[in-house]
């Protein structure tokens, strides 16, 4: 293949990539943004979608067009259901105090790694993609599954912008990040906001991870790559901005295919590093956050 | 309207407020004067819920605003315009108003009623709060308040960094305010702004409430003035 060819499709690599960690990255983003803390368990969240998909095309296994819609539906409930517990048994606990959420979080990151290593197993099982089909460009063939994967993912995208920025939940969700003490003045229950926005930002991992399994397989450890690259990707974009995560998530898809395809995956994530180290010089506060000192 | 009973609050171990007792009627503007640190601005927080009083109670019309949570209490109709404005910077004009309105569920009405007491709002409603001039902060956070139709206004300092004539401005507005039976608590270091507008003093002084006294006996005799504000008319 030629060079022209060769680069539409490490582009195209890179724009299915892009999307699908805009999508889980946002939901760090939102966690980060308007709670404060870090979760360091989000990979998991997104493995645990990958996984339950995996459950959902084995109990349907005829067609995994329904086993598919089925894991879409299940895995977020499912995964959003385990953020609340964890928001009611944990965070609220600790009052949301950043140092001991960290360590807390860590603490669900293994929890829910060994639970899956011991009821899921070690192996990386694969999920048949819900639909065949292969978009034919004059060079090569290109998997029609990926382009629906991308196509998903904006639309979800498009719908936690819209949510975020058209509704009385996602009025309220900005009111708390910018200042959470004058926004219970305005009868924001501070603490029920807390708790949504972690489940949503664990729902949108998972659908990622839904979406993903087909492409990659499910394994119990495979949430690790996902929430480095979000944590790259929330840096650069700035502390829960929606715009910021997703042109960060595209520069750091992007390149990251590009790179892959031409040299090898390992530049392409010292590549990234470097780019947080050079944004975090310029602005400290990420490309759209909060750069007032 | 507004009974606060004997409270006591605390940062921490630090104690701030003791025994703190004081009335707002409705329609009646209250002064709450006293230097920095003396627990004004605690007090505010203590009616908003924001601080918990570990002692004593407060109590709008038939509630008791202490058992509530913070959130509960602006649906009271109790409205808060806190020190330095403290608005949503990067929501727009129009975004802090709703957090106003959709308080108590006020309406097209409720907005039009403040634009028409702040108009300059009116053309700047799709502007980000945060790149406002200080003055139209403050009528934005006066109006936000006024969005949820308060029955106390918990004002603190807000004549603070504006010129005379939004002060006059402002005060006029609260003036205005008494027609509606608003009552309205008022924090502020300007002498001058109390004696204006209140019908009432209240002086602190170290987390206690030191002195009462209606405005007209204060005009008459500011020693109080000099004794727990330190200033001299």
């Amino acid at each position: 293949m030629s060079f022209g060819p060769h680069l539409f499709l490490a582009v195209l690599e890179g724009t299915v990539t892009a999307f699908v960690l805009a999508l889980t990255a946002l939901g760090l983003s939102l966690v980060f943004g308007v709670m404060r803390i870090v979760n360091v368990a989000h990979g998991e969240f997104f493995m645990l979608g990958a996984v339950l998909a995996w459950y959902c095309s084995t109990l349907i296994s005829g067609s995994p067009l329904l086993g598919f819609a089925l894991a879409l539906v299940v895995a977020p409930l499912l995964v959003g259901a385990l953020a609340l517990l964890t928001d009611w048994s944990v965070l609220k606990r600790v009052d949301y105090n950043p140092e001991s959420t960290i360590v807390a979080t860590i603490g669900l990151l293994y929890i829910v790694q060994q639970l899956v290593l011991t009821v899921f197993g070690p192996e990386a099982r694969p999920v048949a993609a819900p639909v065949y089909f292969r978009v034919s460009f004059p060079w090569f063939g290109y998997s029609g599954y990926k382009l629906i994967v991308a196509g998903l993912s904006a639309s979800l995208l498009l719908a936690t912008w819209y949510a975020l920025s058209r509704t009385r939940l996602g009025l309220y969700m900005r009111a708390t990040q910018q200042d959470y003490e004058i926004a219970q003045a305005f009868g924001v229950p501070v603490r029920n906001v807390y708790a949504t926005v972690f489940a949503l930002g664990a729902m949108l991992a998972a659908v990622a991870g839904v979406l993903i399994v087909p492409v990659q397989q499910a394994h119990y450890l495979m949430g690790l790559d996902p929430l480095l690259l979000s944590f790259i990707v929330v840096i650069i974009g700035g502390l829960g901005s929606l715009k910021g995560t997703v042109v960060a998530a595209f520069v750091i898809g992007l390149s990251d295919g590009i790179v892959s395809v031409f040299f090898s995956p390992t530049l392409a994530k010292i590549l990234a590093t470097l780019l947080v180290a050079a944004v975090l010089v310029v602005r400290p506060g990420g490309l759209f956050g909060d750069n007032r000192a | 309207m507004l009974r606060v009973e004997n409270i006591d609050c605390a940062y921490g171990k630090v104690q701030v407020l003791r025994g703190v007792s004081l009335t707002v009627a409705a329609g009646e503007i209250v002064g709450l004067l006293g230097r920095n640190g003396a627990g004004k601005t605690t007090t505010l927080k203590a009616i908003m819920g924001l601080v918990r009083p570990h002692a004593g109670r407060i109590l709008f019309n038939d509630t008791t605003l202490s058992d509530l949570p913070a959130h509960e209490v602006p649906k009271q109709r109790v409205a808060y315009v806190p020190q330095g404005r403290r608005l949503f910077p990067s929501l727009s004009v129009r975004e802090n108003l709703q957090m106003g309105l959709l308080v108590n569920d006020a309406g097209a009405e409720t907005l039009a009623w403040v634009l028409e007491l702040f108009p300059t709002l009116h053309e700047r409603l799709r502007q980000r709060a945060g790149t406002l001039s200080g003055g139209e902060q403050q009528m934005l956070a006066t109006g936000r308040a006024l969005c949820t139709r308060p029955q106390l206004l918990l004002l603190d300092e807000p004549s603070e960094g504006l010129m005379p004539s939004l002060v006059d401005r402002l005060l006029d507005t609260v003036r205005g305010l008494r027609e509606h039976q608003v009552g309205v608590l008022l924090v502020e270091q300007k002498v001058e702004a109390v004696l204006r507008v209140a019908d009432r003093a209240v002086f602190m002084e170290n987390g206690t409430v030191q002195h009462e006294t209606g405005i007209d006996a204060l005009k008459n005799d500011p020693t109080p003035l000099v004794r727990y504000v330190g200033v001299n008319r």
